[in-house]
C-alpha cells in the first residue's frame, strides 16, 4: 500500500503558484495580479464578515487589505506565503474598523470594548485558509467526489445512504469505497501544503 | 516501533475510523496501528480531519464581484500614478486573413474555416475559425521566434468582449490553444506567452 503522506502531487503546489504570482506582480503583470485578488477575495471577505463587519465595512477592508498589497508586494519576504499575509492584513484591518466602533460607543455611551475586540486566534485564520484550500482542491476532483463529500460531510443532518444512492445514482455499497477514493484524490490535490 | 516494516491501514479504515463506523478485525487492526504509535499515520488523520472539517464548514462566500472588480482595477491605477510601467502589451498585427483556407499546421477538423495569422514582436499567432453549431471555435497556436520544436511555453489567452471574459485556454507546451463556442460578435483577444503579453484588438466572428 501506498505510505502515508507519500502522495505526489499532480501541479505545482499552491504556494510555488502563490509565488509565481507575486513574482509576475512585481515584473508588471497585470493578469497575474488580477489572478491573486479572484483567488484571495473570498478569504479577505471571510475574514473580515467574521469579525462581524458589515457587508460596507467589510467592503472597506477588503479595499484596504488589496490597496495594502499593491503597494507592499515588493516588501513580503516569503512569497509563497502571500495567502497567509493577506488573511492576517485583512484582520488587523478588521480589528481597526471595530476600535473604530469601540471608541465612538465609549465616547458616547461608555460601553466597554467589546469581547471580540480581540485579535482574532490565529486557528480562527487557518480554518478559514482550510477552506478556501480545500473548496479550490474539491473543484479539482470531479463533480461526483465533489457531490458526494458534500452530501456526505456538509449535509445537516447527514442524509442516509439510501438518500445519497438515490440522489448520485450509485450503490449503496459503492459509497463507502468510493468516499475513500474521493477523500483520497482531495488527499492529493490538497498536497504537501496541506501539512503546514 | 519502525515504520518501514509494517502496514499502515488503508485510507478507508481511517476515515471508517474517524467516522466510528470501523468494526470488527479491521477496527481491532487499525486502532492496535493506531495506538503503536505510527507517526505518517497520525499526521494522515490529522489532515483527514481538517479535510473533513473544511468540507463540513462549506466553501467560503464569494466577495461581491464589484469589490473583486475594484480590487483588481488598482493594479493598474497604482502602477499609473507612481509612474511604474506595466508590462507592454503588444498590439497583435493582422498578416493574413484567408478565408476557407486551412491551417493544416494547427489541426484539421470539418466545418467552415477561415485562417487568420498575426505577429507581434518576435511571436506569430496562427489561428483557424472554425464555424460549429451556430458558434465559432478558434483554433491555434502561438509560435516563438524560435523554431525549436521543443520549446516549452506557457501562458493563456482569454477572450473579451462587453468588457468581460467569454472564453479562456491555457497554452500547451507546444502554444497550441482552443477558445470554443464564441458566438457571431466583436472580440478582443488578449494573452501572454512567456511573459510576452499581447491583443488582438478587434477580432470579428461572422454570423
Amino acid at each position: 500500500m501506498t505510505e502515508p503522506g507519500s502522495a505526489t502531487r499532480s501541479r505545482a503546489a499552491a504556494g510555488e503558484r502563490d509565488a509565481a504570482w507575486v513574482r509576475r506582480c512585481l515584473d508588471g503583470d497585470e493578469d497575474a495580479w488580477c489572478e491573486l485578488v479572484r483567488c484571495y477575495s473570498p478569504l479577505v471577505w471571510a475574514v473580515a464578515r467574521k469579525r462581524g463587519l458589515s457587508d460596507a465595512d467589510a467592503a472597506d477592508v477588503h479595499g484596504t487589505v488589496w490597496r495594502i498589497a499593491v503597494q507592499d508586494l515588493t516588501r513580503l519576504r516569503k512569497a509563497e506565503s502571500v495567502g497567509g499575509w493577506l488573511a492576517r492584513t485583512a484582520d488587523l484591518q478588521a480589528l481597526r474598523v471595530i476600535r473604530g466602533y469601540c471608541i465612538q460607543r465609549r465616547a458616547l455611551d461608555r460601553i466597554p470594548v467589546r469581547e471580540e475586540d480581540k485579535e482574532q486566534p490565529s486557528d480562527v485564520l487557518g480554518a478559514l485558509e482550510d477552506r478556501r484550500r480545500v473548496g479550490a482542491a474539491l473543484a479539482q476532483v470531479g463533480d461526483r467526489c465533489q457531490r458526494l463529500l458534500r452530501l456526505l460531510y456538509f449535509q445537516n443532518p447527514t442524509p442516509s445512504y439510501a438518500h445519497i444512492s438515490g440522489a448520485l445514482d450509485m450503490p449503496i455499497g459503492s459509497i463507502g469505497p468510493t468516499r475513500a477514493r474521493c477523500l483520497g484524490r482531495l488527499e492529493q490535490e490538497l498536497g504537501r501544503d496541506f501539512d503546514e | 516501533m519502525s515504520n518501514t516494516d509494517i502496514r499502515h491501514p488503508r485510507l478507508r479504515w481511517l476515515v471508517d475510523h474517524r467516522d466510528g463506523v470501523l468494526a470488527g478485525p479491521r477496527r481491532d487492526a487499525t486502532e492496535s496501528h493506531l495506538r503503536s504509535g505510527c507517526a505518517p499515520c497520525e499526521a494522515r488523520l490529522l489532515r483527514l480531519e481538517r479535510m473533513l472539517v473544511a468540507v463540513a464548514a462549506g466553501p467560503l462566500p464569494a466577495a461581491p464581484a464589484r469589490e473583486v472588480r475594484a480590487g483588481e482595477r488598482l493594479y493598474a491605477s497604482t502602477h499609473r500614478a507612481a509612474g511604474l510601467a506595466l508590462a507592454a502589451e503588444l498590439d497583435a498585427v493582422l498578416v493574413l486573413d484567408q478565408g476557407a483556407a486551412l491551417a493544416a499546421s494547427v489541426r484539421a477538423a470539418p466545418g467552415d474555416v477561415r485562417r487568420m495569422l498575426w505577429t507581434f514582436g518576435e511571436w506569430e499567432l496562427d489561428a483557424s475559425l472554425i464555424a460549429r453549431n451556430g458558434g465559432v471555435d478558434v483554433v491555434a497556436q502561438v509560435l516563438g521566434p524560435e523554431d525549436d520544436p521543443d520549446a516549452v511555453l506557457a501562458g493563456k489567452v482569454t477572450a473579451w468582449t462587453a468588457g468581460r471574459t467569454v472564453a479562456e485556454s491555457p497554452l500547451r507546451a507546444d502554444g497550441r490553444f482552443t477558445l470554443r463556442g464564441l458566438r457571431p460578435g466583436v472580440y478582443a483577444l488578449r494573452g501572454s506567452v512567456d511573459g510576452t503579453r499581447f491583443r488582438i484588438p478587434e477580432l470579428v466572428v461572422d454570423a
